[in-house]
């Protein structure tokens, strides 16, 4: 993306339609004429691949026009915007930093997304595609992700610590036994593989609860559903999945996954979905696919 | 989208729900397999669920805004106005003179709203204000206490020369209403 651009150089002349809905929804109060705006309006709409079988000014009525028009003003470093910006989103930031980090780092962390977002002009990245708030807390949150990584690997640590104790096939007890240790890492891999089966949209419904322990509520606006009905789809979900893995358990070991798992909690399988489901296809370290 | 490149529009526009069919399962795919990234769709759910995302609306916000101040105010002035009228109203009357007293009922409505309402210490004493009077705690309008009301400047000063215990008090504002010794003062302006 164009970060470092100062002025909106103009496409060709945006559909009139676009220069109305300006007119209706943006209450042009910076020196970024409506034109101009316009011409970066048209400019976002002719990036959206997945919509391109729709009309520039249908897409256009999606985006957030209001504070796309504050984000372009900025880039231009129109000083009332900044202003604006400021009083508007710059307390929120810094609470918003204040879920990952102490106080004082997280007012660091915020203090250089405001530097960026004027010096490199990150605030071009910005499409309308979600109001300002959110990309602004999406930005603040990834930066503070790679401070409180940069400066601590403890996180990392701890969880490296974690999976090994998943891959040894227990969530914290020693599996003595031998055949219990390989049972369990057969369960293992019987599990990742019934999760691998799942769908994206199933593996997120996972991980949100199990792993990030989302409630089913605070899923509604991303996955696209009342919370009801993402708690018959993660039931069924489950079900499904408890179902493949018996199904796989009696393709790998001749038995069902209850006898298999001897000595390992089926309880402890909620618990460890979130670790399982984090490992990528690849990260098995034998070829356990199915015939 | 890989794990090193963040789509960070996306992301944000996935998290309010605002993805065509095909574009949210670009983006889903990518977040199941990058830990940061749905670390932040988690605490951005989070953040809409509990309202902090919700910016408030700036064209609202100004009879919003204007509600959160006057509405209080408004409610306090009708507390006020109920409260003075419950105290001059259940003011001491005489004995045995047949007028109903405040009953238990009004006695703990009035207590409510004095309960509700600022407090400051003055000496041994605690006051509260209601609807723009600072009332001893220790007024009880049930009680038959004989009443003095000192109206103005001038009678509050001849007052005072004579009770100067009641100076602390009566600094307290321009309406205030104390006990002492078994009388009850009413200071008004």
């Amino acid at each position: 993306m164009n970060e470092g651009s100062t002025r909106i150089v103009a496409p060709p002349a945006p559909a009139a339609a676009i220069v109305e809905l300006i007119a209706r929804d943006v209450r042009l109060r910076f020196s970024l004429s409506r034109e101009e705006f316009a011409a970066r309006v048209a400019e976002v709409v002719s990036r959206h691949e997945p919509e391109f079988d729709r009309p520039a000014p249908e897409r256009a009525t999606r985006l957030c026009l209001d504070d796309l028009y504050l984000a372009s003003a900025c880039v231009l470093k129109e000083e009332e915007a900044w202003r604006e910006l400021g009083t508007r989103h710059f307390d929120f930031m810094r609470q918003f930093a204040r879920r990952f980090l102490v106080e004082a780092k997280a007012r660091d962390v915020v203090d250089e997304v405001i530097a960026d977002l004027w010096a490199r002009g990150r605030l071009r990245q910005y499409e309308g595609r979600s109001s300002l708030r959110t990309w602004l807390a999406t930005v603040v949150s990834h930066a503070a992700l790679n401070s409180r990584k940069a400066t601590t690997r403890r996180e990392q640590l701890d969880e490296e610590q974690l999976r090994t104790r998943v891959d040894s096939g227990d969530a914290g007890q020693p599996l003595g036994d031998p055949s219990r240790l390989q049972a369990a890492q057969l369960m293992r891999d019987i599990l990742a593989h019934a999760l691998r089966e799942l769908s994206n949209e199933e593996r997120l419904l996972l991980q949100l609860y199990y792993e990030q322990e989302l409630t089913l509520d605070e899923m509604v606006p991303m996955l696209g559903a009342s919370s009801a009905a993402l708690s018959r789809r993660l039931k069924r979900t489950r079900e499904t999945l408890r179902a493949q893995v018996d199904v796989l358990a009696q393709q790998r070991a001749g038995e069902s996954a209850q006898g298999l798992r001897t000595g390992i909690e089926w309880s402890d399988l909620d618990f460890d979905l979130g670790l399982l489901l984090r490992r990528p296809p690849s990260a098995s370290g034998k070829d356990h696919s199915i015939v | 989208m890989t794990e090193q490149v963040h789509d960070l529009q996306s992301l944000a526009a996935l998290a309010e729900g605002r993805l065509a069919a095909n574009e949210r399962e670009r983006v889903m795919a990518h977040v199941v397999q990058c830990a940061e990234c749905r670390r932040t769709v988690a605490e951005l759910g989070r953040a809409m669920a509990d309202g902090s995302l919700k910016e408030s609306n700036r064209r609202t916000s100004k009879v919003l805004k204007g509600a959160r101040v006057w509405l209080p105010i408004a409610a306090s002035v009708l507390v006020g106005t109920f409260a003075w009228f419950q105290l001059t109203t259940n003011a001491p009357r005489p004995v045995g003179s047949g007028a109903p007293t405040a009953d238990a009922g009004d006695a703990t409505d009035e207590e409510l709203l004095i309960r509700r309402s600022a407090g400051r210490k003055v000496g041994d004493k605690t006051f509260r204000m209601s609807g723009g009077v600072w009332v001893d705690s220790a007024f009880d309008s049930s009680l038959d206490w004989p009443t003095i009301t000192v109206r103005g400047a001038d009678e509050r000063s001849a007052l005072l020369a004579r009770l100067p215990e009641l100076a602390p008090y009566s600094e307290l504002g321009n309406q205030v209403v104390v006990t002492w010794q078994g009388t009850v003062y009413r200071f008004e302006p």
